[in-house]
């Protein structure tokens, strides 16, 4: 049987009904792909903001001798007596139920141990300084929460450049 | 029924700079990080021969981002070419995952630009068998094949826009799958705590202070991230809830860049030429034909087989094991990998602290145990020399690594999770083992003379010493 001719349309009404249904179609896709692998690039299931506890949160910083505390990439010739024990993440064996933390930023101390590794140097120079995981406790979303420093390492490092 | 579109009838090339643009700054972050980041100087899952061969020979993974950032570029300046498209896409994939199996982490935000690039893809070869054809009364050849040009153009624009509104539409369903209206603004704080740096003390800083000290903030910013987040799918409906909801996603990813410190330029670079109406800003809108005809056969074609290569994607997604591989590969207790193999800068190789392993006395000390003997459920799997005051006992077990210290214990020293005479054991790692295997370290140890330079621990965390 012969086929008709396709007949002209509206071309704003034609397109605007393919468009959606092109992206419904990549839509549903990418969410049943996304659930189904879970991550594999370019799709995911993008859970990373539910997962964890928050009601606690932690950063891994300098304390030096005044007191003050700075980010750990602003020293450098690190000498830590422990430091080629410590692992990840690094966990004191012996500290305070406050400084215990649970699902810890994996990246940030990966990045602040690694960095004192990095910079490491054979023998003690420079300053006391004190490696901190400072640790923000947030039982209620209401309530303001607490914050305690909890010492990790013990070592001697150069303060490189100005501190801000 | 009228179009979702910001760019009408107007020329795409820059919605196509803008992935390229977008992708290029993901693979080259990609690939520096793969090298040079510190974070990544860790233990990690083995990558397997493609991705492990890739991390580990430089002037390969070189190659392979030139050649991806040369076929995005070729795709982003030149008409719609899904072949260039897909090459581009795979080359990222590649640089992607061989990020993701050699440092052991996702990068979600690198995503955008890649789904971007899939939905572009698969819209150019839905409009490659649709065939649309533009017509006009009083158009030339010249403007009708503009048109069709263009019209592809729409389609791919279309599926491009769905992808990137699946990255945000998913985000939304995760949050209200795992806590619905729970989801409160202490993940906001705990993100604003864990990614600003303590000594910044700049005006940014201080309004993220501000923020995180006023719970009720936090909550409205979370309730907020629902909101756009979820409602991101309107922007599949129409052209003003498009605009609409670019700005309020442009402001979400600001918010963050400002207070969390959360930089993601490429993210604001594509919602905001895709979703905004650039082309009425500049002056720059088109006429479009009057009609347009599309074949009946092509339609149902293909639908056909946008619908079978969904269908047949989304069931290897789920019937597939590539789930339960994507964990494997980040567990380093599984599959371990040594990172060496990767060459990496020099000066980390000469300043990183290596542990010797044990010599002749210290094994003439140990008695029995050497690398391969079993400690309770463990097993020994390195042993140093004499090491900055300690001897190191590395115990592999089903939880992963432990690292054991063999110091000489005294009055005044640090508080040891087990001791033997004039001993003592400590551990680093998990807190489910370290304890157990220190017990088991320090009951096998000698009681004889130590090897000389076994010092007391006196650094390092101390127990009653948290200060607020």
């Amino acid at each position: 049987m012969p086929q008709s001719p396709p007949q002209p349309s509206n071309a704003a009404q034609t397109l605007a009904g393919l468009e959606r249904w092109i992206g419904c179609v990549v839509l549903l896709t990418f969410a049943a792909v996304g659930y189904g692998v879970h991550h594999l690039f370019p799709f995911y299931a993008f859970d990373m903001f539910t997962r964890g506890d928050s009601t606690q949160s932690e950063r891994i910083a300098a304390r030096l001798a005044d007191g003050s505390l700075v980010e750990v990439k602003r020293l450098r010739n690190w000498h830590c007596p422990t430091l080629a024990a410590v692992g990840l993440p690094p966990v004191p064996s012996d500290s305070s139920a406050k400084c215990q933390v649970r699902d810890l930023m994996d990246s940030q101390d990966r990045r602040a141990i690694g960095l004192i590794r990095q910079h490491a140097a054979a023998s003690a120079v420079g300053q006391r300084v004190e490696v901190v995981r400072r640790v923000w406790r947030m039982p209620t979303a209401q309530r303001p929460g607490e914050l305690f420093n909890c010492p990790l390492l013990d070592c001697t490092a150069d303060i490189q450049g100005g501190l801000p | 029924m009228t179009s979702a579109t910001l760019w009408g009838w107007s020329d795409r090339r820059p919605l196509r700079i803008a992935i390229a643009c977008a992708a290029t700054f993901d693979c080259i972050w990609l690939a520096y990080m793969t090298r040079f980041d510190v974070a990544n100087d860790w233990q990690h899952a083995d990558p397997g021969p493609v991705f492990g061969t890739l991390a580990a020979v430089p002037g390969l993974h070189l190659a392979v981002a030139l050649a991806c950032i040369g076929a995005l570029w070729r795709f982003a300046l030149r008409p719609t070419n899904w072949v260039t498209g897909s090459l581009a896409l795979g080359l990222l994939f590649l640089i992607y995952e061989t990020n993701a199996f050699a440092t052991g982490f996702v990068m979600p935000e690198m995503h955008l630009a890649g789904s971007a690039l899939v939905g572009w893809v698969v819209g150019a070869l839905v409009a490659k068998g649709l065939q649309p054809v533009p017509a006009d009364s009083l158009a030339t050849p010249q403007q009708i094949e503009i048109w069709r040009e263009t019209s592809h153009d729409r389609l791919a624009e279309a599926g491009a826009v769905a992808a990137m509104v699946a990255n945000y539409a998913i985000a939304a369903a995760s949050k209200w799958m795992a806590a619905g209206v729970q989801w409160d603004g202490r993940i906001i704080r705990r993100l604003l705590f864990a990614f600003r740096e303590v000594d910044d003390n700049s005006r940014l800083a201080s309004i993220a202070d501000f923020i995180a000290s006023h719970p009720w903030l936090p909550d409205m910013l979370a309730g907020g991230t629902l909101v756009i987040q979820t409602g991101s799918v309107l922007m599949l409906y129409s052209a003003g809830l498009r605009q609409l909801w670019g700005i309020l996603l442009v402001s979400m990813h600001l918010t963050m860049t400002l207070t969390a410190g959360v930089m993601d330029p490429q993210l604001i670079l594509l919602v905001a030429l895709f979703c905004l109406p650039w082309p009425k800003w500049l002056r720059r809108e088109k006429a479009g034909p009057a009609t347009i005809t599309v074949s009946a056969d092509h339609t149902r074609r293909s639908q056909l087989l946008l619908w079978g290569a969904a269908a047949t994607l989304a069931a290897a997604a789920w019937l597939l094991p590539i789930r339960q591989a994507m964990t494997v590969r980040f567990d380093v207790s599984q599959t371990p990998w040594d990172r060496s193999k990767i060459s990496k800068a020099p000066h980390r190789k000469a300043n990183a602290p290596v542990r010797p392993p044990a010599g002749p006395e210290v094994r003439a000390w140990l008695g029995g145990l050497a690398v391969g003997s079993t400690l309770a459920d463990g097993e020994i799997v390195f042993i140093s020399n004499l090491f900055d005051g300690a001897i190191h006992v590395d115990v592999r077990g089903p939880t992963g690594l432990v690292q054991l210290r063999i110091h000489r214990s005294a009055a005044g020293g640090r508080p040891a999770p087990a001791t033997s005479g004039a001993f003592a054991v400590y551990y680093s790692g998990s807190a489910a083992d370290g304890p157990r295997w220190a017990r088991a370290l320090a009951d096998r140890l000698p009681l004889g003379a130590a090897p000389n330079g076994l010092a007391v621990l006196l650094f390092g965390p101390k127990q009653g010493t948290v200060g607020k």
